[in-house]
C-alpha cells in the first residue's frame, strides 16, 4: 500500500507544476495538497504552491530524472512502455481502454472528457480503491521526452495550466490518500 | 540652549537614530529565533533570538575563511542546483503564508510554516518543544555564497 501510494504521490507531485501561469494570470495562486490519514491516527498534510513545486522540479537529479518507472498494482512500467501505452490511448477516442478484472482485484484505464481515468480495486482482506484522474495534457508532457525519461518540469507546466481539480483519491480499510489542486492555501 | 544641553539634544538624537535604525534594520531583515523547551521541571528552556544581519554578514565571511578545498568540495555537492536551489527559495519567501508541511504521529507533530518571509519548523513531543525560524532570505544568500 505504502509504495502504490507513495509512486502515485510522487507522480501526481511530478505532475503538479504547470497551474502557475494561469493562476498568475487570473491572480491567484494555485495549490498542490497531499492529504494522508493512516489507520494508525497518523496524518500528514503537504500544501505547496504550485509555484513552488515547478521549481522544486528543476531539482530532480537527472539519474532519477532519466530512470522513470512506475509502480501499478505491484507491477513495475518503465517510461518507455508506459509511453507506448499512451501513444495507442492518446489519440483514441474518449473509452475504457483496459479492462482488468480478477479474483485479486479489478483496473480499469480510460480516457473521459480530457482526462485519463485510472481505477484500481482491490477486495478483501486488503480492500482498497485507487482512483487517479489525470489531465491528459499532463500525461502527454510528462512522457513527452525519450527513453525512460520522464519530463516532470512540462508535466508541472501542463497542471498549472489545468487549473484546479481531484487528482489522486486511495481508499483502504486502513488509510486515505487524496492529492488536489485548488486555490487554496489550507487543505480542506 | 546651553553647551552641555546641546550636547545631550546632540547625544539623545544620535541615539534615537540609532535604534530606530537598528529597529527598521531588523525589521527588514528579520530575526532568526531558535527556542527549546523541554517540559521535564528542570529541563532546558532555551531562547536565541539572532538578528538576520548578523547571519548575512556571517555568511559573507564564512566562505572566505574557509579552506579553499572544502569551499570547492560544498560548491561540487551543490553543483549546478545551487541556482535551482536559490529560485526554489525565492520563490518560498514570495509565496503567501501557509502551513506547508503537517505531520502528527502518536502525540508528535511536525509542523514548517511560512510567516511573512520567515520559514519556521515547530517540532513538538511529549517531552520537548523546539522552534525554528529562520527568514528564508538568509536560506537563499547562503547558497549563493556558496555557489559564487
Amino acid at each position: 500500500m505504502k509504495s502504490k501510494t507513495m509512486a502515485i504521490a510522487a507522480l501526481a507531485l511530478a505532475m503538479a507544476g504547470a497551474g502557475v501561469l494561469q493562476a498568475r494570470e487570473q491572480g491567484k495562486e494555485l495549490w498542490l495538497h497531499i492529504n494522508v490519514h493512516e489507520g494508525t491516527g497518523g496524518r500528514v498534510n503537504v500544501n505547496l504552491p504550485i509555484s513552488v513545486v515547478e521549481k522544486a522540479a528543476a531539482l530532480i537529479p537527472d539519474d532519477a530524472r532519466h530512470s522513470g518507472r512506475l509502480r501499478l498494482d505491484h507491477h513495475d512500467m518503465s517510461a518507455a512502455e508506459l509511453r507506448d501505452l499512451w501513444r495507442a490511448v492518446k489519440d483514441g477516442p474518449d473509452a475504457t481502454y483496459v479492462t482488468v478484472d480478477e479474483r485479486d482485484g479489478k483496473v480499469r484505464v480510460a480516457k473521459s472528457g480530457g482526462y485519463l481515468l485510472i481505477r484500481a480495486d482491490d477486495p478483501a482482506p486488503r480492500r482498497s480503491q485507487v482512483d487517479v484522474r489525470m489531465p491528459v495534457a499532463v500525461v502527454e508532457a510528462l512522457l513527452a521526452g525519450s527513453g525512460d525519461d520522464l519530463d516532470v518540469g512540462a508535466a508541472v507546466a501542463a497542471l498549472a495550466r489545468q487549473g484546479e481539480g481531484e487528482l489522486v483519491t486511495v481508499n483502504d480499510d486502513k488509510d486515505t490518500v487524496r492529492i488536489w489542486v485548488d486555490a487554496a492555501a489550507e487543505s480542506r | 540652549m546651553k553647551p552641555r544641553s546641546r550636547i545631550f539634544a546632540i547625544f539623545a538624537g544620535a541615539l534615537a537614530v540609532l535604534v530606530l535604525g537598528s529597529g527598521l534594520l531588523l525589521a527588514a531583515t528579520g530575526v532568526a529565533t531558535v527556542r527549546v523547551h523541554e517540559k521535564q521541571g528542570d529541563g532546558v528552556r532555551l531562547y536565541v533570538p539572532v538578528p538576520a544581519l548578523l547571519l548575512h554578514a556571517g555568511i559573507a565571511v564564512v566562505p572566505l575563511a574557509m579552506p579553499a578545498r572544502d569551499r570547492a568540495r560544498m560548491r561540487a555537492e551543490i553543483g549546478d542546483r545551487g541556482p535551482a536551489l536559490a529560485a526554489l527559495l525565492a520563490e518560498l519567501e514570495r509565496c503567501p503564508d501557509a502551513v506547508l508541511v503537517d505531520v502528527q504521529e502518536h502525540g508528535e507533530s511536525v509542523q514548517v510554516v511560512k510567516e511573512g518571509r520567515t520559514l519556521a519548523v515547530h517540532v513538538r513531543n511529549t517531552d520537548t518543544d523546539v522552534d525554528v525560524s529562520l527568514p528564508a532570505g538568509v536560506l537563499t544568500h547562503l547558497i549563493q555564497a556558496f555557489t559564487a
